[in-house]
């Protein structure tokens, strides 16, 4: 099928992923802890439902919540994508390299500053993810270099050490502050919970930065990907096209990590199951990797608050459970190629 | 014409590269030979920009090769390596397209019609036209390194660098290769640089070789004057006959 898939279809396929969100979209917003017809969430949409106890309980609280995971899920797949090819390590994954840990501490460190100093700056919870996410990321690939490359174990072990090491430090915050372990679960295993459309917005105008840097940088990243010395016969400087790249996706994931806490594996699943169809890079790999990016996360979300509903599970534990098996799947078959 | 000066580099370690002066003619076959660790990869990789904090002056056509952008730089010299792979599944077509990027603005996301003739012309002359569609990482040493070369011949530059990119291949894929790079330069007079690891291959291929050690060249001339007994003997600490090639008239240098 695969086969077939990339010869042609690439544009329908895309279209059907495009009205299979759309459609998800609907599903996951009318099941929950209250059910609702579908068709009753399609009237909520287009204003034509009577029920305001309903309506509001959909378009508050369990729509942006859904629009707000779709796009999540769209970043981190993208920043996957973009992470794998400009570092030349099909395993690397905004998770696996340390980047959401450095960025969840950053952001847990603002909400205590803010909690016992009343500190506040516009936009400083994703300030201080960024922050910090940029350490860790900078960090983590400073200690798996072996001169100019990343090895594939190398990258993962510097990955968790440092990922460890940030969220002790979230983890001793947060019970040190909140006297609770509710809040370490938000944001050591993620929780699209308290998604709000604000939020929704904040996470759209990302997406839809990050897409644009992306397609800018396209014809870059497609040489990138295919290797430094490439870049370099091809005429330009790997350096600051791998490091502009790196800083738009560190940027993009600080946000997600900001609203919705450490979501695992997205950004290692979704990019390979595109490549798959699409290809290793291409200009229609970003947009396969936003919807199907958006629908799992959808789902996943759907699966966390319904699964042992009204318990809501972590995202990120449903996120684990599919990523995990994929990451030593990939893991097995790139060390057949070393 | 190529002209080096006082060209000094350093990895930092104990290798340290040398060259006062080196001139090199437009249309030249050059080829460089010199034991393992003598520097002539990493002059090499100097030329084609991989390496680029290095002490003295390369120009090209009097124009100083650190001045000029690197796009530009590929628009005059193309590369060859020695072996390249890629870790995601490219086609040979992807990675035969990439030669044209030197060519294309930042704005332009298509190739024209001059970089699909090229191309295709590139890919007709190294008869890769069934491989087209093929993954790259699929493919044998000779396949590749063929692809390699349709890559450079595409990227239409002066000055081709060519590091030794046959000493993974067998003598079949070799001498293929070694006659679609010649009858592409020799029509198109294009001046290449070889690096290589077979002393035969060099005197056969070029007119002139150099040989380089310890970061340095040690002789620089024809395949007559260089390839003597005594020389190899002092360079490579090798016994040897030295032979006429029976057709070519070329100097081999045989075992003893």
């Amino acid at each position: 099928m695969t086969k077939y898939l990339k010869k042609r279809g690439k544009i329908p396929l895309l279209v059907f992923l495009i009205i299979i969100s759309f459609i998800m979209f609907l599903l996951f917003s009318s099941f929950g802890t209250v059910n609702i017809k579908i068709s009753d969430t399609f009237r909520i949409l287009i204003n034509k439902y009577d029920n305001s106890v309903i309506k509001n309980l959909i378009i508050n609280a369990r729509m942006p919540r859904v629009a707000g995971s779709f796009i999540i899920g769209s970043i981190l797949a993208i920043s996957g994508n973009v992470l794998q090819l400009i570092i030349q390590n099909p395993l690397a994954d905004p998770y696996l390299i340390g980047l959401s840990s450095g960025a969840s501490f950053g952001a847990v460190l603002y909400a205590a500053l803010t909690l016992i100093y009343s500190f506040s700056i516009p936009f400083g919870m994703e300030s201080f993810a960024f922050a910090f996410s940029l350490f860790s990321t900078f960090l983590v690939i400073l200690i798996s270099k072996r001169g100019k490359k990343i090895p594939v174990v190398s990258l993962i072990l510097s990955g968790v050490i440092v990922s460890s090491l940030f969220n002790s430090f979230t983890t001793f915050f947060t019970v040190l502050y909140w006297r609770n372990l509710i809040h370490v679960n938000v944001w050591l295993m993620g929780s699209t919970a308290s998604l709000d459309w604000n939020d929704f917005f904040i996470l759209l105008t990302v997406l839809i930065v990050l897409i644009i840097i992306i397609f800018m940088m396209s014809k870059y990243l497609n040489l990138l990907s295919m290797g430094e010395e490439m870049s370099v016969y091809s005429g330009i400087n790997p350096d600051s096209v791998r490091l502009i790249l790196l800083l738009v996706n560190i940027l993009a994931v600080s946000f997600c990590v900001s609203k919705a806490g450490i979501i695992g594996f997205v950004g290692l699943v979704i990019p390979h199951i595109v490549r798959l169809i699409t290809g290793p890079y291409s200009g229609i790999t970003t947009f396969y990797n936003i919807f199907v990016g958006g629908i799992f996360l959808m789902f996943s979300d759907f699966l966390s608050r319904s699964l042992f509903a009204p318990t809501e599970l972590p995202i990120g534990v449903i996120t684990s459970f599919v990523g995990a098996p994929v990451f030593i799947f990939i893991l097995k078959r790139s060390r057949k190629n070393d | 014409m190529i002209k080096i000066s006082d060209l000094n580099f350093t990895y930092g370690n104990n290798f340290k590269l040398n060259i006062n002066n080196l001139e090199i003619n437009n249309g030249e076959n050059l080829s460089i030979i010199g034991p393992n660790g003598s520097g002539k990869s990493t002059l090499i990789k100097i030329f084609s920009g991989i390496i680029n904090y290095y002490s003295g002056k390369i120009e090209i056509e009097n124009n100083d090769i650190s001045k000029i952008s690197k796009k530009k730089l590929s628009r005059i010299i193309s590369t060859v390596p020695q072996d390249f792979t890629t870790i995601y599944d490219y086609n040979t077509e992807n990675i035969i397209e990439t030669s044209r990027y030197p060519y294309t603005s930042f704005f332009n996301l298509s190739e024209n019609k001059e970089d699909r003739d090229i191309i295709d012309y590139a890919i007709k002359i190294t008869d890769l036209e069934r491989y087209r569609k093929k993954y790259y990482s699929e493919l044998s040493g000779g396949e590749k390194q063929r692809v390699m070369i349709a890559r450079a011949i595409a990227q239409d530059t002066e000055i081709m660098l060519l590091d030794e990119f046959t000493s993974h291949l067998d003598p079949g894929h070799t001498q293929n290769l070694m006659k679609i790079i010649q009858n592409y330069c020799i029509n198109k007079n294009k001046t290449v640089i070889s690096v290589f690891h077979d002393i035969n291959l060099a005197s056969l291929y070029s007119k002139r070789i150099l040989v380089m050690k310890d970061g340095e060249i040690k002789l620089d001339g024809t395949p007559y004057e260089i390839i003597t007994r005594k020389n190899i003997e002092e360079i490579y600490g090798f016994d040897c006959t030295v032979i006429s090639h029976p057709i070519y008239k070329v100097p081999q240098i045989i075992f003893n």
